[in-house]
C-alpha cells in the first residue's frame, strides 16, 4: 500500500502545473537562505557576547582599580564612581537585549540558560552598587560601608565573567555543530528536489514532443492531448492547435478563394473569345449581303443608262433577296442576344396554338402540297416557361427540315412530337431530307455554320439559337442524322 | 478573240455575277468562265486539259478567281489539287487570284505556300480600276 501512496504522490508531483513546480523551487531557494542568514546571525551573536563579556572585564578591571586606590585612601568621587559601575552595568545589559526568544529556547535546551541568570545578576549587583554611591554621597553610609558594598560587587562582577564564558561558548559551539549540518542537509535536499522537479517539467515536455511526433493519425490531437498531458502544456498545446487549424483554415480559404479566381478568370477569357469571333462572323456575314447590294446598286444605275431595263430589274430582284437575308440574319443576331436574357413573362405553353402559329408563319415554305408537318402532342401538365423561347426551338428545328428537305423523297415531311413524364418534357422534330454530313455533325451547334450552302438562305445560326434556348432552360439537345433524315430530341426538366 | 481567259470558282450566285461584271467593265478583253465549286472547276479545268490535245487553240484560262468557302471542295482543297495539276505544261502559266470575303489572317497564311497563288482579293472591296490594276500586276508577275 504504502508504494501505491507514493507513486500516487509522485503521480500528483508529476501532475503539477509547471508553474507550481517553479513556484515550490523559489520557496525551497528562500527557506535555504533564511536559514543559512540566520545561522549566520546566531554565529555573529555569539561573537558579540564574547566581545561584550571582554569590555565587561575590561570595565571591571577599571572598578576593582579605582576600588583598591580608595582602600589606599585615595578620595572618594561618587560621580567617576557612578560613571565605571554603570559602564560596567552596560554590557549584561546589551547582552539580555540582544538575546531572542530562539536563543532562549536553544540555551535551555542545551541548559546554557544560566548565563542569561548571571547578566541579570550583574545588572542587581550594579544597581544595588549605584544605589550605595547615592546613599554616600547623600551621606546616609559612611567611607567603610560603602567599600564593603563596592567590594562585594567587584567580586561578584569577577565571579560571574569567569562563569558567563563557558557557556556562551557552548551555546557558540552547539549553533555552529547543529545549524551547518542543517544547512547542508537543506541544501542536499533542495538540490535533489529541485532536480527532480525540473527533470519532471522536460519530461513532461518531452513526453508531449514525443506524442506530437508519434501521433497517431486516426486519433485526434485533442484527445491525446486530454488523457497524456496536464497543466499549462495541455493549454499550450491546445492553443496551438487552434492556432494551427486557423490557419491552415485560412490558408486553405485562400487556396480555394485563388481557384475561384483562375477558374473565373478562364471562363471569362472564354467568354471574351468567343465574343471576338462572334463579333468578326456576324460582322463579316452582315458585310457580304450589304457589299454585294451595294455592287448590284452600283450596275443597276449602269444597267438603267446603258437602257437595259431588264437586266436593272434583275439585279434590283437581287438587291432584294441580298436584303431579304439580311434582314433575317439581324433578326436571327437578335434572337441569340435576347436568348441570353431571361426578359419575358413566364406562361403556361399551349404546344397545340404554339404550332399552328409556327406553321402560319411558315406556310410560304410548306405550300408546297406534298410537304406534310404532322404533330403529336401529349402534355399531362402544361410547361411553364417564356412563350418565345419555345417557339423558337421548334421554329428553327421545323424550318430546317422544310428547308432541307429532300427533293428525291416521294413524301418529304416533318414530325412534331411533345410528351412529358414525371420529371421532364420531350420535344421531338423529326424530317426525312437529306441529313447533316457525318464530318460537320461536331459543328452543328455553332454559330454561323451552314453545311448546305447550295440549299436556300441560312444564316447559319438557327440551331445555335435553339441551343442558347435549351441551355437556358437547362435542358439537353441531341439529333440522329443519316440520308433517311433527321431527328432532333429535346428533354427539358419539369 | 479575247485577249485573257478567267475562271470564277464561287458558289454565290450574286459574287460571281457582281464579279464578272466588274471585270467587263475593267475594260480588258476577256473570256469569263464560272463554276459553283471546287469540284466543279477541277472537273472544268481537267477537260481542258483533254481537249487541248484536240484544239489545241484553246487555252487554259490564264487567271482563276478562287473563293474559300464553297461545299464540295473548298478553295484551299481546291489549291492542293490545282498544285499536282499546275506542274503539267499546259497549266503552267495559270495563275490564281483568291477571291474571298474571308479576311482572316489564318486563311492567308494557308496559301502562301502555292507560289501560282498571286494575290488575294476581298469581295466588294475594289473598284474596276483596282481590279484591272491588280490583274495586270498579277500576270505581269507571272
Amino acid at each position: 500500500m504504502p508504494d501505491r501512496c507514493t507513486e500516487i504522490a509522485r503521480g500528483s508531483i508529476v501532475k503539477m502545473n509547471i508553474s507550481k513546480k517553479l513556484s515550490i523551487i523559489v520557496l525551497l531557494t528562500i527557506i535555504e537562505v533564511s536559514i543559512t542568514i540566520g545561522a549566520a546571525c546566531e554565529i555573529a551573536k555569539g561573537a558579540t557576547f564574547q566581545q561584550l563579556n571582554v569590555l565587561h572585564l575590561k570595565f571591571n578591571a577599571q572598578f576593582s582599580r579605582k576600588l583598591v586606590d580608595i582602600q589606599n585612601g585615595a578620595r572618594i568621587n561618587p560621580q567617576s564612581l557612578t560613571n565605571v559601575v554603570t559602564d560596567v552595568r552596560q554590557q549584561p545589559l546589551d547582552c539580555l537585549t540582544l538575546v531572542n526568544f530562539l536563543d532562549e529556547f536553544i540555551m535551555k535546551q542545551i541548559g546554557t540558560h544560566y548565563a542569561l541568570g548571571l547578566c541579570q545578576s550583574d545588572i542587581d549587583v550594579a544597581n544595588s552598587a549605584l544605589i550605595a554611591i547615592d546613599r554616600y554621597a547623600e551621606g546616609s553610609i559612611g567611607r567603610s560601608a560603602l567599600l564593603t558594598e563596592l567590594q562585594t560587587a567587584a567580586e561578584e562582577f569577577n565571579a560571574n565573567s569567569a562563569e558567563f564564558e563557558p557557556p556562551i561558548a557552548k551555546t557558540v559551539a552547539f549553533i555552529l555543530k547543529t545549524l551547518i549540518p542543517l544547512i547542508i542537509f537543506i541544501s542536499i535536499f533542495n538540490i535533489a528536489f529541485i532536480t527532480y522537479l525540473s527533470r519532471t517539467i522536460s519530461a513532461s515536455i518531452r513526453n508531449a514532443i514525443g506524442m506530437l511526433q508519434h501521433s497517431n493519425s486516426e486519433r485526434d490531437l485533442g484527445d491525446d492531448v486530454e488523457e497524456n498531458i496536464s497543466g499549462e502544456l495541455a493549454e499550450l498545446l491546445t492553443v496551438a492547435r487552434q492556432r494551427i487549424r486557423s490557419d491552415i483554415l485560412n490558408r486553405e480559404l485562400s487556396t480555394e478563394l485563388e481557384l475561384e479566381v483562375e477558374k473565373r478568370t478562364e471562363s471569362l477569357q472564354i467568354v471574351n473569345a468567343e465574343l471576338a469571333e462572334f463579333a468578326y462572323r456576324a460582322s463579316h456575314d452582315l458585310k457580304a449581303p450589304l457589299s454585294s447590294a451595294k455592287g448590284l446598286a452600283r450596275f443597276v444605275s449602269q444597267d438603267i443608262d446603258a437602257g437595259d431595263l431588264d437586266e436593272a430589274k434583275l439585279n434590283a430582284q437581287k438587291i432584294c433577296i441580298q436584303m431579304e437575308a439580311l434582314e433575317k440574319l439581324v433578326v436571327d443576331i437578335l434572337s441569340l442576344a435576347r436568348a441570353d436574357l431571361g426578359t419575358d413573362q413566364k406562361e403556361p405553353v399551349d404546344f397545340k396554338i404554339l404550332i399552328r402559329d409556327i406553321k402560319g408563319r411558315l406556310y410560304g415554305q410548306t405550300e408546297d402540297a406534298s410537304f406534310a408537318v404532322i404533330e403529336d402532342i401529349e402534355v399531362s401538365t402544361p410547361l411553364v416557361a417564356e412563350k418565345t423561347r419555345l417557339a423558337q426551338i421548334i421554329e428553327n428545328l421545323v424550318s430546317n427540315a422544310i428547308k432541307y428537305r429532300d427533293a428525291k423523297k416521294e413524301k418529304p415531311f416533318v414530325i412534331i412530337s411533345v410528351s412529358d413524364d414525371s420529371d421532364s418534357y420531350s420535344l421531338t422534330v423529326q424530317d426525312n431530307g437529306i441529313g447533316i454530313p457525318e464530318a460537320r455533325r461536331s459543328e452543328v451547334f455553332e454559330m454561323f455554320k451552314r453545311f448546305h450552302p447550295d440549299v436556300g438562305a441560312g444564316t447559319g445560326l438557327g440551331l445555335a439559337i435553339v441551343k442558347k434556348h435549351v441551355d437556358y432552360l437547362c435542358g439537353k439537345i441531341d439529333f440522329e442524322s443519316s440520308e433517311d433524315g433527321t431527328t432532333f430530341a429535346v428533354q427539358i426538366p419539369k | 478573240m479575247s485577249d485573257l481567259s478567267v475562271l470564277i470558282v464561287d458558289d454565290n450566285e450574286v459574287d460571281r455575277y457582281l464579279l464578272r461584271r466588274q471585270l467587263y467593265e475593267t475594260g480588258l478583253n476577256l473570256e469569263v468562265f464560272e463554276e459553283v465549286d471546287g469540284g466543279a472547276a477541277l472537273t472544268f479545268l481537267q477537260n481542258f486539259d483533254q481537249n487541248s490535245a484536240d484544239c489545241p487553240d484553246t487555252c487554259p484560262p490564264t487567271i482563276i478567281f478562287l473563293d474559300i468557302n464553297m461545299p464540295v471542295l473548298t478553295g484551299l482543297e481546291f489549291l492542293e489539287k490545282f498544285a499536282i495539276l499546275h506542274r503539267r505544261e499546259v497549266f503552267r502559266s495559270c495563275i490564281v487570284m483568291m477571291f474571298t470575303s474571308s479576311e482572316q489572317i489564318e486563311d492567308m497564311h494557308s496559301i502562301e505556300r502555292f507560289e501560282f497563288v498571286k494575290d488575294y482579293l476581298v469581295k466588294g472591296s475594289i473598284s474596276a480600276a483596282d481590279l484591272r490594276h491588280r490583274v495586270e500586276r498579277a500576270i505581269s508577275i507571272d
